[in-house]
């Protein structure tokens, strides 16, 4: 008797939540928001970071920019800072005019959360606060990490993941194509980025819910 | 719950020693389970795994859409004991703050597959099993989740059933491959290809098109579905996207189409598609494939 009960409550539990959606808008893009587009001028901004400073992407035209969506609750955000894949990679192209910016669009994530990770994980880069998520969506980021290249002309030159081991173990480890670096390297070379587009992964991107 | 999966337990355990044992993980409780206590030789049988989902958690489908991780489950059996494919029920979209797609499951979910034991095996002999089971359960995080399971089962001169009810009930929620059960519903499926790489998938409705269909792609976690669009034209639903990057080797994409039947309840329907380069691909043909 109990065992039917707990089906009944599993199946009612269900049905509930299939009925909630079905007021689902039919399946679209839903990219009316989205500027940034590879090969075109990526979108500027202006974001401040966990020490209050301003940024905005036009202040760093003639470099080359790294936009890294960033949320330090997500598991695989947590796997790449113990590998130190983003810090090293950032590290590896500092002195080739190479500007790696983090971006946190986490909801309820604050300036203070930022400093404690930036202490905690030893990032050098800052970290910019985009709680109310208008550089998410003019970048239409999905997922936390989500990587973005932008060349010395402004131009998106990348848009997906940091690089082809999409698991939240990292079962790749050490033989991962790490298609920032990947790029970095093609745009400093002169050279066309061979891999312009992958798809992103990670937890998605903890944009604020529209009704609380 | 637990007390459910005790009482669950102990009343199967008569000649089922399988360990219909649960593990409750974070938000998620996941349950090993098998549709037989005793196999006949040669004959199918299937294993599942349940998991329970905490309210507002959710995990994924084999495609999970813009983010998350697919659901896996893996079986060993011994040697001569085939394990299929991984079945998985009639996906739903769960909208995800900022419109970040998400395809999967919320409340329950068993995923199944059918097994095939040898002809040639005596009553009696023990057959032991594992399944292992790896997951990510978010809601406003995500916590990646994993289950390992031993199950015995006994071989007996005929198929004893076990869950029967379980079974049933989720059996029913996998999409519909044999479109001739459902001609009444589906007239065919179709794939077609552009110069541009855009795809094009069709499904041709029998009478009218049912009032809420959704499109699963189960493409590679690699691919991207760039430019999705759905749209009806007459009594077909079509789907398009470009996948980015077409993958070398040629793989087969499972598409589900999910709609509402005339009594109201979601069902699907499952066909595929061959993507990958060179392959030849018919184009602005509208085939029936399985």
């Amino acid at each position: 008797m109990r065992k039917l009960v707990v089906s009944a409550v599993a199946v009612l539990a269900v049905a509930l939540a299939f009925t909630s959606y079905n007021t689902f808008a039919a399946d679209d893009t839903g990219s009316s928001s989205v500027t940034a587009k590879v090969g075109q001028t990526a979108p500027d901004f202006s974001l401040t970071d966990q020490n209050g400073k301003t940024h905005k992407l036009s202040d760093y035209k003639g470099k080359i920019v790294v936009l890294e969506w960033f949320n330090q609750g997500c598991p695989y955000v947590v796997r790449h800072y113990k590998a130190k894949t983003m810090t090293s990679t950032a590290d590896k192209y500092k002195g080739q005019d190479v500007v790696w910016l983090a971006i946190n669009t986490t909801a309820g994530k604050t300036a203070e959360d930022n400093k404690t990770s930036a202490e905690a994980w030893s990032i050098s880069y800052p970290i910019l606060s985009d709680t109310s998520s208008s550089v998410a969506q003019q970048y239409g980021a999905k997922t936390t990490p989500h990587m973005f290249v932008i060349d010395k002309e402004g131009k998106l030159v990348y848009n997906g993941a940091i690089d082809d081991d999409s698991s939240a173990d990292g079962a790749k480890g050490d033989k991962a194509t790490n298609y920032v670096a990947k790029a970095l390297d093609e745009v400093l070379a002169g050279k066309p980025v061979s891999v312009s587009e992958t798809k992103p992964y990670g937890c998605g991107v903890k944009y604020q819910k529209k009704d609380s | 719950m637990r007390a459910a999966a005790f009482v669950l337990s102990v009343l199967s355990v008569s000649t089922f020693v399988a360990a219909a044992a649960a593990e409750k993980k974070q938000h998620v409780q996941a349950e090993s389970l098998a549709s037989v206590s005793a196999i006949k030789p040669g004959e199918p049988f299937k294993v599942g795994v349940r998991f329970k989902i905490d309210p507002e958690w959710h995990i994924y489908w084999i495609n999970p859409g813009e983010s998350g991780e697919a659901t896996t489950v893996q079986w060993t059996f011994p040697e001569g004991y085939k394990v299929g494919a991984l079945e998985y029920p009639v996906p739903v979209n769960f909208p995800q703050p900022g419109d970040v797609k998400g395809y999967g499951y919320l409340g329950e979910v068993m995923l199944m597959a059918t097994v095939t034991p040898p002809t040639d095996v005596a009553a009696g002999t023990e057959v032991p099993f594992s399944a292992k089971a790896k997951w990510l359960v978010c809601s406003d995080v995500c916590i990646p989740g994993k289950a390992s399971f031993d199950g015995k089962l006994t071989v007996g001169s005929s198929a004893t059933p076990a869950n029967a009810e379980l079974f049933k009930q989720w059996n029913n929620r996998l999409p519909v491959w044999d479109f001739k059960s459902i001609k009444n519903v589906i007239a065919g499926t179709g794939m077609s290809q552009k110069p541009d790489g855009t795809i094009e998938l069709t499904t041709k409705w029998a009478t009218q098109v049912p009032p809420k269909v959704e499109w699963f792609v189960g493409t590679p976690s690699d691919v991207l579905l760039k430019d999705e669009k759905s749209s009806t034209d007459g009594s077909t639903s079509k789907f398009t996207f470009t996948p980015v990057p077409v993958p070398d080797q040629i793989v087969r994409v499972p598409v589900v189409v999910a709609y509402t039947d005339a009594s109201g309840r979601r069902q699907g329907v499952e066909f595929s598609f061959k993507l990958g380069k060179n392959e030849a691909v018919p184009k602005g043909q509208a085939a029936a494939t399985n």
